[in-house]
């Protein structure tokens, strides 16, 4: 069924790309449309989440969204739910820890930094830190960061000051601060989007812990479900259509596309004409949207001629470390984490990898996350039960944890595609998952655990233990690339604009373009860079440049 | 043999996938703590395997918690297709039990008890094939971790027993929150 109304933008997915774009070009007076294939839930549903079904079984965000998953193209691929990214509205801003960043200014130019890296698809972003700059100022206070501005040394110049101010510490970040102070590091408070007070008309953080991978129930947690979404719907100009999961961009005269098909809430199939089209599904859903718009101009896919959509997919490298400590470490309470030091960040080959990554206090301290990391503590893979499990377990509250985001090499081979093998309940093809690490991550991640293992020592810690968290991939919730932004049309998918290159009316913007993946938590990021886009849109639409 | 490194990622993708959403298994778990789908001998066997995999924290039993429960309705629902490898596996322990003269698993001494699930964790039982024997022993152990830490809603942690045994203070956004002071680690006024 082909609905009458010709919206003037078309916006597909309401994470953090999408909800910005959304925002922005419905209030420059646009009639926007977004398309949402998950629910859209109200604050207080967030009050009866648990952990076994927000993080184990994922039921509450993802109820039944399924993808397979395999190393290299020589494994079969096994179905499951491998990335944990809320299909809901909002995206993974919904359930997101918030920790927010902005990458540094080499980060932009990794090839130019570090040279070529066997094995890897390294270059630089067609942007810069510069042009990026005051879009980082404009999101760090619509979010309403919370921070201190300048107590990194290592984070990228000219910050402004945080709207908030820091959160408390709690007794596991004061060991973590002294720990750091006493090897001459420079221990800072994590930037989050998470209210230390009320403000942008959202309450206060309650420090009630069930915090990452849940919604949260008063939205101190800035989201595009809080912030960006009802804000686009106050213009007036803003239809949001939840439950209704696009799954064709239809192609039109010349090279455009004329809009979408989707699946309603019931189930039925719908044309929707837009005359732009703005995809924000993320990293794996952009990509599963484009490889199923086939036609004969592009057989392998929409924007696919030159086989880049899906490729260079990264998720960041992991490393993690907990500790024990005498006193109660607090960890279960507060918003996810603290404190951060982030004296390893800059590129230094001779540590025997390339890149680097930003250490944080870990923010898993919820119970079943716990107590399966018993293996940890014990150092053993099996027995891993009987008293020994017990004593353990017995020692939840004094155990405090640090984890790494480090920046992962992307890799051409590391790729989404479209599973021949498995279909979802409407007949669509699953996403699939082709990754495997690069060396240089897993040697990054081993230089880390050492560095983390040495601050909680350091800080008192009686003992320390690390979990491998390099066989984490998607799961990460950091999913970036698949669809680069490059300045050359044959080795990427979208101008330095976010503009496809081989199609005039479609934009893609999320977590997908990143041409490499910076050592830092990637929504800030994410953000700014919609900002910018939504700039140049309104721009070219108010010159009469967008037909 | 599936390493606790694999098992790690299994916990979180493919056991997350074979345990997908399920209203009715919330709906029975809170309806009835009795057996729904286990009969009275497996459940028997089962609480006191689910003893030595997890003695009391801090006096505080897997029983206490409801973790047999916890189970049984896991198998209704979500791991129904894991019924046939339990019952398989709480029959093996029974009859083990009876070839030495005692009338259940439940029966045996913990030293037994505790050499019997070794072996099981081993894939060394014999009546049973092996890969079957450690499948079991991983949806054992982590159910029984799931039964005494996730919240009371899923038939487990009766009355938040396992919360309780390792201080965890629950689901505080229901109870209102905390202070600043409180994180920090400062006595409320
Ligand atoms: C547990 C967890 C913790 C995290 N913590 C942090 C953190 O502390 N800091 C940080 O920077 N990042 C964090 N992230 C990552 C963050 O969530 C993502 O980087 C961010 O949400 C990505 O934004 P996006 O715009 O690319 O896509 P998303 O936010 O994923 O939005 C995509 C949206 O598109 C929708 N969609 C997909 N396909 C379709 C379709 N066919 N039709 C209609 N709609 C569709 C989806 O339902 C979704 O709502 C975390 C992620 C997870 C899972
Ligand atoms: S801990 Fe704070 S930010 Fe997190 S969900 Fe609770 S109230 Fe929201």
């Amino acid at each position: 069924m082909t609905t009458g109304t010709e919206w003037d933008v078309c916006v597909i997915g309401s994470g953090a790309g999408g909800g910005v774009m959304a925002e922005r070009l419905s209030a420059a007076g646009m009639k926007v449309v977004v398309l949402e294939r998950g629910r859209h839930y109200s604050p207080d549903a967030f009050l009866h989440q648990d952990e076994l079904g927000n993080v184990i079984r994922q039921d509450f965000f993802l109820p039944d969204y399924r993808e397979t998953q395999r190393e290299t193209s020589a494994d079969k691929a096994l179905p499951g739910k491998y990335s944990l990214m809320a299909q809901t509205v909002g995206g993974g801003t919904v359930h997101w820890g918030s920790w927010s960043w902005r990458f540094r200014p080499d980060e932009f130019r990794v090839a130019s930094t570090d040279g070529v890296v066997a094995g890897s698809s390294l270059v630089d972003w067609p942007i810069g830190y510069d042009e990026l700059k005051p879009y980082y100022d404009l999101a760090e206070q619509t979010l309403g960061m919370s921070g201190l501005a300048g107590s990194n040394p290592f984070a990228a110049p000219g910050h402004n000051p945080y709207p908030n101010p820091a959160h408390v510490y709690r007794p596991a970040s004061r060991l973590i601060e002294k720990g750091a102070q006493a090897l001459d590091l420079h221990p800072f408070p994590i930037p989050m989007a998470i209210n230390s007070r009320i403000y942008g008309g959202r309450g206060k953080c309650m420090n009630s812990g069930f915090c990452s991978s849940f919604g949260c129930p008063v939205q101190a947690k800035a989201s595009s479900l809080a912030i960006h979404i009802p804000a686009a719907l106050a213009t007036g100009n803003c239809t949001l259509l939840a439950n209704c999961q696009a799954v064709e961009l239809v192609e039109g005269e010349g090279d455009r596309l004329r809009g979408v098909r989707y699946l309603d809430s019931e189930g039925r199939e719908q044309l929707l004409r837009a005359r732009q089209i703005v995809l924000s599904a993320g990293s794996i859903g952009t990509t599963q949207l484009l490889l199923q718009s086939t036609s004969s101009r592009f057989p392998r896919g929409l924007l696919n001629n030159n086989d880049q959509v899906g490729r260079n997919l990264m998720c960041h490298v992991f490393a993690m470390v907990n500790f024990e400590m005498e006193a109660p470490s607090l960890s279960a309470l507060g918003p996810p984490g603290n404190v951060a030091v982030d004296d390893f960040h800059p590129s230094d080959s001779r540590r025997g990898f390339v890149r680097g990554g930003v250490i944080g206090e870990a923010i898993e301290a919820t119970p079943i996350v716990s107590a399966l990391k018993a293996g940890g503590y014990l150092r053993r893979d099996r027995r891993v039960w009987g008293r020994e499990l017990s004593d353990y377990l017995s020692r939840y509250p004094h155990i405090g944890g640090l984890i790494m985001v480090g920046e992962d090499l992307p890799v051409a081979d590391n790729r989404i595609d479209l599973d021949p093998d498995h279909r979802d309940s409407q007949g669509l093809p699953l996403p699939r998952i082709t990754h495997q690490r690069h060396d240089n991550d897993i040697r990054l991640a081993r230089y880390f655990e050492q560095r983390m293992g040495e601050i909680a020592r350091a800080g008192g810690a009686s003992k320390t233990w690390a979990t491998d968290y390099t066989g984490v991939k998607t799961g990460s919730g950091h999913i970036m690339g698949t669809c680069r932004m490059g300045d050359d049309p044959e080795t990427s998918v979208l101008n330095r604009w976010c503009r496809a290159h081989d199609i005039s009316n479609l934009w893609v913007v999320d977590g997908s373009c990143f041409p490499t993946s910076g050592g830092y938590n990637p929504t800030l990021t994410i953000y700014a860079n919609a900002y910018r886009v939504a700039d140049h849109f309104v721009a070219l639409n108010s010159k009469g440049e967008l037909s | 043999m599936i390493g606790r490194r694999d098992f790690l990622g299994l916990s979180a993708a493919n056991l997350a996938a074979a345990m997908g959403a399920n209203p009715l298994a919330l709906a029975t778990a809170q309806q009835t703590p009795l057996p729904t789908v286990l009969k009275p001998d497996e459940w028997t066997a089962l609480e006191a395997l689910c003893g030595i995999l997890l003695p009391p924290v801090n006096g505080v039993s897997t029983r206490d918690a409801g973790v047999a429960n916890f189970i049984d309705k896991f198998l209704l629902h979500e791991g129904a297709d894991q019924l046939p490898i339990y019952r398989r596996g709480l029959h093996l322990g029974n009859a083990y039990a009876l070839t030495i003269g005692t009338p259940s698993w439940s029966a045996l001494g913990e030293g037994e008890q505790v050499r019997w699930v070794e072996q099981l964790e081993d894939g060394a039982l014999s009546g049973m094939a092996g890969p079957e024997q450690q499948v079991l022993f991983q949806s054992l152990w982590f159910n029984t971790l799931l039964g005494f830490l996730a919240a009371p809603s899923h038939g487990g942690n009766v009355n938040h027993a396992g919360w309780r045994a390792i201080s965890f203070p629950g689901h505080l956004h229901m109870q209102g929150g905390i202070t600043d002071d409180e994180v920090a680690g400062k006595p409320a006024e």
